[in-house]
């Protein structure tokens, strides 16, 4: 079935089944299945454990944790039972781990981070030699010394603490790199290897070589990074991470949302960039837009003549009814949020010649949103009483939606049964009037593709469409084995991994005879992240932006701020796990955008911004401050786009 | 390092520009005579480990200070005292502690965190 079919499906299917949230449970571990197995318990933000699931796909909010329970089958143990010098050895190996974690945690920001922050603070300084009222040098060196002083400062207490003469010995030189301490820090690590080492040996020897080992590991793969294994407790040695949880509705971003926002801008930049210097793309790029919404647009009217012929079409109405019912209810929080804008984009016009004069000098677009962000924190208060008051008015009407879902679905089944009995050559003729409908979206969908090809070949030409990530292997680290009678839950912190809504976590179980050397099973199960709830999600690309009283299509970039809801992932009666579902149409209010004109001109613009097929297309209305002109934007995610159109992909 | 040996004018207002200089963690040695100089130079040592922010200053004669700096600076008989880059006092080191590299070290670290 063509992809825009199965996008239109998807849409009413969404529509059918809003879930509301599952009541957070507290269950026991399901019964022991026959072959090994991965058991997978969320326990999301608020601490509240969800249903037990035993799936080869699970799906977890991006902010939870996520406990792993082992399960053996029928692969028995046979090992000797535990012993109080079994229970001695094990203490002492967990103790090792824990402490070679610990040195490892201390040790990894310092021979990463530490030079570039020397580095930053020479910089600053030499800047501050050259001018000393340069406030933006003098900022930056702060910032620069007060992170030397945050990385530093863990790492030579614990040293003092183990190894005083070794610190001294360490810092009696002035030595700006502090290779010394390093030096000193690996010394421990290595000695605690070497224990951890022979601690295992004991292990085995006490455990009298027998018995089941069990590894387990986690590889988080995403979309623009390159797959890298992450710290299960319990079951390796890496070093944790800093938790880092995503603000699901502030105007805050993670270090890795900010890696990807500032990723889609620089792609949407240099495509932008280059636009103007090729007359035939930007020609071809209008039309394209053109021909965009006139295929949707005809996609739609035949999606709709489909609908005419089919049989159920006045439930499906009535269904329509009941959620159109619904909009103005909807309409009038976002009314809410609108007027939150309002007072926003006031705010914004009285700070404008602050905000201007922060961009001039500066192309960087990175700059300026964050220039606009700190602009924008004065409206995230607005945001928040939208945020406390939307969704009790919203859980409202989606609660009758879901109950006329329920009731829709009842009614299809029994019409579904009444067709499928009146099944004659009359409804065969009624069936085939809707085929040309469904070939028309396939030949729009086509169309689609063939017109976003000039911007899919811009992007390799400038080569922004390099995708890290995908299906790489990457070989387990640092892995700490266990017996089958030491076998325990292991967690998995995700916000300490720096996720990405729609990241894959692969979680492996490998499960060894005694001497470790045969393999007898090794199940996987994968970890689908998501943003479960009202969140929001920024997103950065190329926009194209029409002004009021001008002609022509100007490219520049965006980014927006967009608030999105998915319901919570269901479980289903045989055992597996069913997705959330988004809004039917994705719809989301922005708050940013950034316009670079044909000169080189960096101008500010900002307005609100509906968000369609998962940010894929973004929409709006905006003002441009520095023109002080209304002007529409589309814009899309370029490296997003370009992940979709290049291959099958997880999709968010 | 920058030491400070007496009381006249031109020490204060040596003292007064090191105080003011928005870009450095300053270091103040209070003192001369129970091994305040042990000190000063071990605290030149890791000043030197980031020289272009971090600054030691050794004043011998405490009376240099107002007495309400000598009440900030040297709370609980304090020997050393870091101020932070607002110029607050965020660490001080006591004439009873041991005060080797590491400390000093960790006194600077405080300083810039903080």
């Amino acid at each position: 079935m063509p992809v825009t079919a199965n996008r239109w499906w998807t849409i009413v299917g969404s529509a059918l089944s809003i879930a509301c949230r599952p009541p957070a449970t507290v269950s026991s571990p399901p019964t022991p299945a026959a072959e090994p197995a991965l058991v997978v318990t969320e326990i999301d933000e608020r601490g509240s454990k969800h249903q037990d699931c035993r799936c080869v796909r699970a799906f977890v909010d991006i902010n939870s944790w996520v406990q792993i329970t082992p399960q053996l089958g029928n692969l028995v143990p046979t090992g000797s039972p535990d012993t109080p010098e079994l229970a001695a050895a094990r203490s002492a190996l967990r103790a090792l781990a824990d402490s070679l974690r610990e040195v490892t945690e201390l040790l990894q920001p310092l021979a990463h981070d530490l030079p570039v922050i020397v580095q930053r603070i020479t910089a600053a300084a030499q800047a501050l030699d050259r001018n000393p009222a340069d406030s933006q040098a003098g900022a930056e060196l702060a910032s620069a010394i007060r992170a030397h002083g945050t990385l530093l400062l863990p790492v030579t207490k614990y040293l003092n603490k183990i190894d005083r003469p070794g610190l001294i010995r360490a810092l009696a030189q002035p030595d700006p790199g502090y290779q010394a301490v390093a030096a000193l820090l690996r010394t421990h690590i290595e000695r605690l290897e070497q224990a951890l080492a022979t601690a295992t040996a004991d292990y085995q020897r006490a455990s009298g070589g027998r018995g089941l080992r069990v590894q387990l590991w986690a590889i988080h793969y995403s979309a623009r990074r390159a797959a890298a294994q992450i710290h299960v407790e319990g079951y390796d040695n890496l070093p944790a991470g800093d938790p880092n949880p995503v603000p699901k509705l502030g105007f805050a971003r993670t270090p890795a949302e900010q890696a990807d926002l500032n990723n889609g801008m620089d792609a949407a930049r240099q495509v932008a960039d280059i636009i103007p210097r090729f007359t035939d793309i930007t020609t071809n790029a209008a039309r394209s837009l053109d021909s965009l919404f006139r295929s949707a647009r005809d996609a739609a009217r035949g999606f709709g003549g489909f609908l005419d012929s089919f049989p159920a079409r006045a439930t499906l109405m009535a269904f329509a009814d009941t959620v159109q019912q619904q909009v103005p209810a909807l309409a009038r929080r976002l009314r809410g949020v609108a007027d939150s804008l309002a007072l926003v984009i006031d705010s914004l016009r009285n700070q404008q010649a602050t905000i201007l004069r922060g961009l001039q000098g500066s192309t960087d677009p990175a700059m300026a949103v964050d220039v606009l962000t700190r602009g924008l924190t004065q409206g995230e208060d607005a945001v928040r009483r939208f945020a406390a008051i939307g969704p009790q008015g919203l859980a409202i009407a989606m609660q009758i939606i879901d109950s006329a879902a329920r009731a829709t679905q009842q009614r299809l089944n029994a019409e579904l049964l009444g067709f499928i009995n009146a099944f004659s050559r009359d409804s065969i003729s009624r069936w085939k009037a809707a085929i040309p409908s469904l070939h028309n979206i396939d030949r729009h969908y086509q169309e689609l593709r063939k017109r976003v090809e000039p911007f899919v070949k811009v992007l390799q030409l400038t080569g922004v469409a390099r995708i890290v990530g995908g299906t790489e292997s990457v070989d387990p680290t640092g892995l700490v084995t266990r017996t089958a009678e030491d076998l325990g839950p292991g967690m998995l912190d995700l916000t300490r991994i720096e996720p990405l809504d729609g990241d894959v976590v692969l979680l492996t179980l490998r499960v060894s005879d005694g001497s470790a050397s045969r393999v007898l099973a090794e199940p996987t199960s994968a970890l689908r992240i998501r943003s479960y709830g009202l969140h929001r999600r920024w997103s950065g690309g190329l926009a194209f932006t029409r002004e009021s009283r001008t002609d022509g299509i100007l490219p520049g970039v965006s980014a927006s701020w967009i608030i999105h809801y998915r319901s919570f992932a269901k479980m289903q009666p045989d055992g597996s796990q069913r997705d959330g579902k988004t809004w039917p149409l994705d719809f989301g209010v922005g708050l940013t955008s950034v316009v670079i004109t044909r000169n080189s001109e960096v101008q500010l613009g900002f307005g609100p911004v509906i968000s369609l097929f998962d940010d894929a297309l973004v929409v709006g209305a905006g003002y441009n401050l520095q023109r002080q002109r209304g002007y529409l934007m589309l814009s899309t995610p370029l490296l997003d786009l370009v992940n979709r159109l290049s291959g099958p992909g997880e999709t968010r | 390092m920058l030491i400070l040996p007496d009381t006249t004018a031109g020490s204060r207002k040596l003292l007064d520009d090191a105080i003011a200089d928005p870009f450095r963690i300053t270091m103040l040695v209070l003192g001369d005579g129970h091994g305040e100089d042990v000190i000063a130079s071990k605290a030149d040592v890791r000043a030197q480990a980031l020289a272009s922010t971090r600054r030691v200053v050794w004043i011998r004669d405490p009376n240099l200070l107002t007495s309400a700096e000598r009440k900030k600076y040297m709370k609980d008989d304090a020997v050393a005292c870091v101020l932070n880059l607002r110029d607050e006092p965020v660490v001080w080191l006591s004439r009873s502690d041991d005060i080797d590299l590491p400390e000093l070290e960790i006194a600077f670290q405080e300083g810039q965190a903080g």
